[in-house]
């Protein structure tokens, strides 16, 4: 996108409808799900087309801006959670990939949104998931030799003894 | 007089001359806590002693006090001998300076030319400091001493030149006795400028202090440096300001010469000296600090021609008062 | 002119490490940086000295009693992280905040808006060399804790909004001391200007440094002041009104250039837009309830919500995933800093040292809010 500076960055440039149509248009093909709830539009999809969908999101509808990064732990399933923003129209819209627990791999999509390295890295150590194609997914924020993933359910957390 | 007597007052006036350089970081030291303390809407020391006159002392007692740590990878020699040679030029320049017509330690022909040569050998212990330390900080810090404190020797030198030219002597006793009638300050008034900035930069203070700039390099050159030898580095620092200081009253501010209520001319030239110590440290507590690239410019592309324009004015000047033009 | 450089002469680069103790790093942050001289080539961020595993505890505490946790994240500015979590739950429950509650939550936010805002003048003055702007700033950040502790009982780590609302009343005399601080503050403004903002030398070392376009910026998700510096103008206190915020005039500051002066100066006149929306909020302070009625134990309905609001840093996020139960099943924070920091390495590259200090302290981080 160019930016203007001094523009306001806060129209709808069309309605919410017209969103739906255009998301339905844009993913044509793919299997994925449209849902709304408590306000936001949430469209859950499976892991393996995270990147396809990303990219079209961000090409054709403008999603420029990843809010946010995150990944869900269902036990038998992982969810990798992606808030999307568009500048441009001022919607927001948050994508649900669900991967394989045994085996949590989901393609990364720093080449698309570059800030998303940390965020990415971050739920690697969490949940234990490989971004593939990320460059340097090592450890973040845990220490050295830390075992286990501790946002896991699974995972239990050392209980006092007293 | 015997060879033992000689020696003895050789020793006492040492003593005396320690004494005072010590005394006078101290009241500097004092003084620098106190007078940024209170530009920066605080009290500055307040607990030891009656108005904290006594924390300076508290402090020097703690640092010798101190363990002396020399990092094992350091340089041991080069390590252990920098504060010494630092502290050493700081000390040899202070025979230079006349207080009054007749309180000067050596008196020789060209002691403005000496004072400005002894006092550039600090450089060498800033680099050794840097490069013994084996701590790239210092390195770094060294380096930038090195680069700032050659690139402003030079518009300092010129910027006194000016006033040699009109005195027709590197004698700072003579420079002063030419001021009775007029301060040097009017007629060069522009080599004045450039002397308190070229000191700033040279005495490495803000907006110079780029050598031991805290936010970057930790504390720069001395990044290693703890208890006494640090408290060398410490004490050059402010014996440096008090030279400056007091060759800017010398050459630019006229001395011991006095004007409207009479006073010892030692207590003129104390006055005087610690307005300009005043000075430097209002620049201190209000300026930022340079980059290194921007610090060269000021250096070399302002100060250095405006040095020279003020030679060839003051050349100019003179030759045509003598009528030696037209 | 060029200099030849014989093949026997070799450079190397150096690699120099900042942190996780050094003056200016904000706190446990540690980046090793790879120079050619002094100019940056590479840097690399480490963080996580201060993780705390917050979003672990909250998950295995209750809504409310895991509220505390979220003071602790980003330390100086506590209240903007409680009214983020507070929305986000009223979001998903539905509840019904009192006007009185969303007013003296605004106050109470912008208050401690500007206290941030004034660390960072103090700290930017500190990283250029410069120490007095840091005690003024601190001068005037103690009058503005002074007015948190009076309404909220602590300085720092305040734990004073609840959902629905807050703990308890604005204190008698708050008002007069808060309308003095107003009175007071413009004319505090203009002396950290005339320290500042149009000293030369600052000029000189903050422009053309770090700049950051405004396409990279959207792309790494840069926001807050940050983002606006690039000239974006995005605020998401105009973008989605909450919290009552539609209710008043202000205007958003932005940058032309994007460089380091550009996000110093967007942050200088956020305070005075902060002092804007304070005193028409005081002015219009309506009676009635501090806090909505809501059941002792927060059992939210089953479902997902992502709130953002805009924090003193950028993009403050919170997204809660329940299931029904009194715990949260998932809480994930979205803290500003940790996704700015992102935007350090194409600031810097090409630039010096010096200039990677300041670049470092106009980004403004947390480590509280990075590590978590």
């Amino acid at each position: 996108m160019t930016v203007k500076p001094g523009e306001l960055y806060q129209n709808r440039t069309f309605s919410k409808d017209e969103l739906t149509q255009a998301l339905h248009r844009v993913l044509d093909g793919l299997p994925y799900t449209l849902e709304e709830k408590v306000g936001e539009l949430f469209i859950l999809i499976d892991g393996p087309i995270v990147l396809e969908v990303c990219r079209r999101l961000n090409q054709e509808l403008k999603f420029d801006y990843l809010k946010g990064l995150t990944a869900a732990d269902y036990n038998d399933y992982l969810e990798v959670i992606y808030c999307l923003y568009s500048f441009d129209n001022a919607y927001s819209l948050i994508v649900k990939a669900k991967i394989d627990a045994l085996d949590p791999r989901v393609d990364s999509v720093i080449s698309i949104w570059t800030g998303v390295d940390l965020q990415e890295r971050e739920a690697a150590e969490m949940y234990g998931i490989d971004f593939v194609g990320h460059p340097n997914l090592k450890k973040l924020l845990l220490e050295e030799g830390f075992e286990g993933f501790p946002l896991r359910k699974s995972f239990q957390l050392p209980v006092d003894e007293k | 007089m015997s060879l033992l007597q000689t020696i003895l007052v050789i020793i006492i006036e040492l003593a005396a001359a320690l004494g005072f350089i010590m005394v006078t970081a101290l009241i500097l030291i004092y003084m620098l806590r106190k007078v940024m303390g209170h530009m920066q809407a605080r009290l500055g020391p307040i607990r030891v002693g009656p108005h904290g006159v006594l924390q300076t002392v508290a402090d020097a007692l703690k640092l010798f006090g101190k363990e002396d740590i020399i990092p094992a990878a350091a340089d041991k020699w080069t390590f252990r001998i920098a504060p010494a040679i630092v502290f050493t030029a700081s000390l040899a320049t202070f025979s230079f300076i006349p207080f009054a017509p007749n309180i000067v330690a050596v008196n020789v022909d060209i002691s403005l030319f000496f004072l400005l040569a002894i006092s550039s050998l600090a450089v060498l212990g800033i680099v050794m400091a840097g490069w013994g330390s084996n701590n790239k900080y210092a390195l770094l810090g060294g380096l930038r001493g090195v680069a700032q404190m050659i690139s402003y020797e030079i518009p300092l030198v010129l910027s006194t030149l000016g006033v040699v030219m009109m005195t027709g002597s590197l004698n700072l006793i003579d420079i002063v006795e030419k001021q009775k009638t007029m301060y040097n300050i009017v007629p060069q008034f522009l080599g004045f400028a450039i002397f308190i900035v070229a000191a700033l930069a040279k005495i490495n203070r803000t907006p110079f202090d780029l050598p031991e700039a805290e936010s970057e390099l930790v504390a720069g050159y001395n990044t290693e440096y703890s208890g006494m030898r640090w408290a060398f580095f410490f004490l050059a620092e402010f014996v440096n300001i008090f030279i400056i200081s007091a060759l800017g009253t010398i050459v630019f501010l006229g001395g011991w010469n006095g004007f409207l209520i009479s006073l010892p001319p030692w207590a003129w030239f104390m006055i005087k000296s610690y307005v300009l110590i005043f000075f430097v440290m209002w620049v201190w507590s209000t300026f930022p600090r340079f980059r290194a690239d921007q610090l060269m410019d000021v250096g070399w592309k302002i100060l250095l021609p405006l040095a020279l324009l003020n030679i060839a004015l003051t050349g100019l000047v003179i030759l045509l008062r003598e009528g030696r033009i037209f | 002119m060029t200099i030849e450089v014989s093949d026997d002469l070799r450079t190397e680069l150096m690699e120099i490490n900042f942190g996780p103790h050094h003056p200016s790093t904000h706190g446990i942050f540690r980046f090793i940086a790879t120079l050619d001289g002094e100019v940056v080539v590479d840097i690399e961020p480490y963080i996580g000295y201060l993780h705390r595993g917050i979003e672990k505890l909250a998950e295995n505490k209750k809504y409310m009693t895991g509220f505390p946790l979220y003071d602790r994240l980003d330390y100086i500015a506590s209240l903007t992280y409680e009214l983020c979590f507070c929305l986000a739950l009223e979001k998903l429950m539905e509840i019904e905040v009192p006007e009185r509650a969303q007013f003296i939550r605004v106050i109470l936010v912008e208050l401690q808006r500007i206290s941030t805002h004034l660390i960072f003048y103090a700290t930017t003055g500190l990283e250029a060399g410069a120490y007095t702007p840091f005690l003024y700033a601190f001068r005037e950040r103690e009058a503005i804790l002074r007015l948190l502790e009076m309404a909220t009982g602590a300085r720092m780590t305040t734990n004073y909004f609840r959902i629905g609302g807050v703990k308890w009343d604005l204190p008698e005399g708050f008002e007069k001391e808060l309308r003095k601080l107003l009175s007071k503050f413009p004319s505090r403004l203009e002396e950290y200007d005339q320290l500042l903002t149009g000293n030369e030398i600052f000029c000189q070392r903050m422009k053309n440094i770090g700049i950051l376009g405004p396409e990279i910026a959207i792309n790494i998700g840069v926001s807050g002041p940050t983002l606006r510096g690039s000239g974006v103008r995005f605020d998401l206190r105009k973008a989605e009104p909450y919290s009552g915020y539609d209710r008043f005039d202000f205007d958003i500051p932005y940058g032309l250039k994007g460089d380091a002066y550009d996000r110093y100066l967007v942050r200088l006149q956020e305070m005075r837009q902060c002092l804007r929306i304070i005193s028409q909020a005081i002015d219009g302070l309506p009676g009635g309830d501090f806090r909505a009625r809501v059941p002792k134990v927060i059992k939210p309905p089953a479902g997902e919500v992502y709130m953002r609001t805009e924090g003193t840093r950028g993009e403050l996020g919170f997204y809660i995933i329940s299931d029904g139960s009194a715990n949260p099943y998932k809480v994930k924070i979205r803290a500003p800093s940790f996704v700015n920091i992102m935007a350090l390495k194409p600031m810097v590259v090409g630039h010096t040292v010096p200039d990677l200090i300041l670049i470092f302290g106009s980004i403004d981080i947390v480590m509280g809010e990075i590590d978590r």
